[in-house]
């Protein structure tokens, strides 16, 4: 592995994805998020604002929103929205439940097309399968970071203007650390997707597959918890499960789900790099 | 002097089916060379094998004396390749992709940028760096193929099929430019299923057969001497027109061909070179008005080709 060779792919692959045309479909669904959400989020605020965040039943009916997307515990939630701003909050927990689509929407095609294409000719011979490997999935990653800076920089400066819902640096802050974790989090839907592009090769298929994989774990884990409760773990094998423990503050709250979701990012990573090196490209 | 490239022994199955066996191969340096082989021959497996798209069964590939490690690509800047069917990002500017190609050979990123524009000013395409991939026809994108493996300019340069698709012209336009990129510093390396262009192109050639070497020579040495002189005419002879060449000394038989349309003239070369022998014998042709539309002195690399790989 060569570690400039990682960088020069990455570049180019963030160039690729940006000109791509699932990078506009994502930039008009984004744009469409941003506005929606910064509507109903500058609404909400006003709301809070005019209730006050002390008020007990405002903070209920807040939490109940919340515990019912996200499945967190109601205690929890009342936490989180005790200590930063509330609507930020809400914030972070419309990002994670959004990551898994804007993942498969923006990173789907990673190798795919250079496989279908054969462009990936053009670069076997001027670097190694690991390089163009890991690049490829660098590129991907930045891709998601930068979406989600966009999304959370055009929402905090709505809010900011349209209310004092950030709060100040302290919002500020609060808008990196969502940043910060979601792009952490975006780490095993880019190994998957990878490895998913490496496995097929077409593009479109490789975003049907991943699609039909995610209906797949659900329902086969729906369907076993019903013989065992057990079972129902299947439903790790996409990485979707338990993401919103990610917004909690406590090291211990989020240790296991952050384990969980290191080793699938290795497993899939690892998988999906040995695909591309034993394929015939 | 380390030749261009060595292959030895050089083996490469899919499943059951022998794509290379015991593949061997010798590329002196500083010419244009040569593959051809029937579909299936494997020529592109080879190339694949070289430039590192496929790791090896077994053997050896030494690219300017560096030995090629499985399954990794060549020595960084020691090789490239036009890739057969590969296709450039439809949706990105071609300068950026070169200037790409180039940054991944190990060059700064301004040293790449001038070498986007120096190969395509060589293939005669400095318009197309601005412009998208999508938006080429088949001769420009096979033209920004070529100047893709110039990028740096590596010592050897594989062309996979370079004029495969492409129109006369173009294919004429194209031999012209390997021609004129190739000053005798690297090699250039070319397959092709054109055996006329292949003969009228390189120095040298190498013809596969079912994944061996079947022959590697040069071309004067595989077309060999001439002891036929071949004539396209114009309209079937009949019997009595032909006596007059029967007539000549040196010559032996006189064959005409219906399936070809070909009229085969065999001589002795010892008793009359074939550039005299070929002026009797048009001399004779006139004699007996029979109009001629092309002669080929010796038999042609196509003809070889068809002999080598239909005995072995």
């Amino acid at each position: 592995m060569n570690p400039r060779d990682v960088w020069v792919i990455a570049r180019f692959e963030l160039a690729r994805h940006l000109r791509s045309r699932h990078a506009i479909v994502a930039g008009i669904l984004l744009i469409g998020f941003c506005a929606f959400g910064s509507y109903r989020l500058a609404e909400f605020a006003d709301r809070l604002s005019e209730v006050g965040t002390k008020l007990g039943p405002a903070l209920g009916f807040i939490t109940g929103a919340i515990e019912s997307t996200t499945g967190l515990p109601a205690t929890d939630i009342a936490g989180l929205l005790e200590d930063h701003p509330p609507v930020l909050v809400v914030l972070f927990a419309l990002v994670l439940a959004f990551m898994p689509v804007l993942c498969l929407i923006l990173v789907y095609d990673q190798t795919a097309t250079d496989i279908e294409t054969r462009h990936v000719r053009f670069l076997l011979f001027r670097s190694d399968r690991v390089s163009i490997y890991l690049g490829k999935a660098l590129g991907a990653l930045a891709l998601l970071s930068l979406a989600i800076g966009a999304v959370l920089v055009v929402v905090g400066v709505f809010l900011a203007v349209r209310s004092n819902a950030l709060e100040g640096m302290t919002g500020v802050v609060y808008l990196g650390r969502i940043w910060l974790t979601a792009t952490l989090y975006a780490l095993p839907f880019v190994a998957l997707l990878g490895l998913m592009s490496a496995l097929v090769g077409r593009a479109r298929r490789s975003f049907g597959f991943t699609l039909l994989y995610a209906f797949a774990v659900m329902t086969l884990a729906g369907l076993l918890s019903l013989v065992h409760e057990d079972l129902r773990s299947i439903r790790y094998l996409f990485p979707s499960v338990d993401r919103f423990d990610l917004m909690l503050d406590g090291f211990r709250d989020v240790r296991g789900t952050a384990l969980y979701l290191s080793v699938y990012t290795l497993v899939a990573g690892a998988l999906g790099l040995w695909r591309f090196r034993t394929r015939d490209l | 002097m380390n030749p261009a490239l060595r292959v030895r022994n050089l083996s490469k199955s899919y499943g059951s089916i022998k794509a290379l066996e015991g593949m061997d191969l010798d590329v002196r340096a500083g010419q244009i060379f040569g593959v051809v082989g029937p579909n299936g021959a494997g020529k592109t497996t080879l190339f694949s094998v070289i430039s590192g798209f496929l790791p090896a069964d077994s053997g050896e590939v030494e690219i300017t004396g560096q030995t090629l490690r499985r399954g990794s690509p060549p020595p960084r800047g020691s090789l490239s390749i036009l890739p057969q069917d590969a296709l450039f990002v439809a949706e990105l500017n071609l300068g950026l992709q070169l200037r790409h190609y180039g940054e991944l050979q190990g060059l700064s990123p301004a040293k790449a940028a001038s070498e986007a524009k120096r190969v395509l000013d060589i293939v005669g395409l400095p318009e197309v760096h601005e412009r998208k991939a999508k938006s080429l026809s088949h001769g420009m994108h096979k033209r920004v193929g070529i100047a893709q493996a110039f990028i740096g300019s590596p010592p050897v340069v594989i062309l996979d099929e370079p004029t495969a698709g492409l129109d006369p012209h173009a294919a004429r336009e194209i031999r012209a430019l390997l021609r004129e990129i190739q000053t005798g510093k690297g090699t250039v390396i070319v397959s092709s299923h054109n055996l006329a262009e292949v003969e009228d192109l390189c120095h040298e050639v190498a013809i596969m057969a079912h994944g061996k070497l079947v022959r590697q020579d040069s071309i004067a040495s595989v077309v060999g001497s001439a002891t036929v002189i071949v004539f396209r005419l114009g309209r079937v002879p009949v019997a009595a027109e032909l006596e007059p060449l029967r007539a000549l000394p040196f010559v032996s038989e006189v064959l005409w061909s219906p399936g070809e349309e070909r009229l085969r003239v065999d001589f002795d070369p010892e008793q009359q070179p074939p550039g005299p022998a070929a002026r009797d014998m048009l001399g004779a042709l006139i004699e007996a008005g029979l109009p001629f539309v092309e002669v080929q002195v010796g038999k042609s690399l196509e003809d070889r080709f068809l002999e080598e790989t239909a005995v072995k």
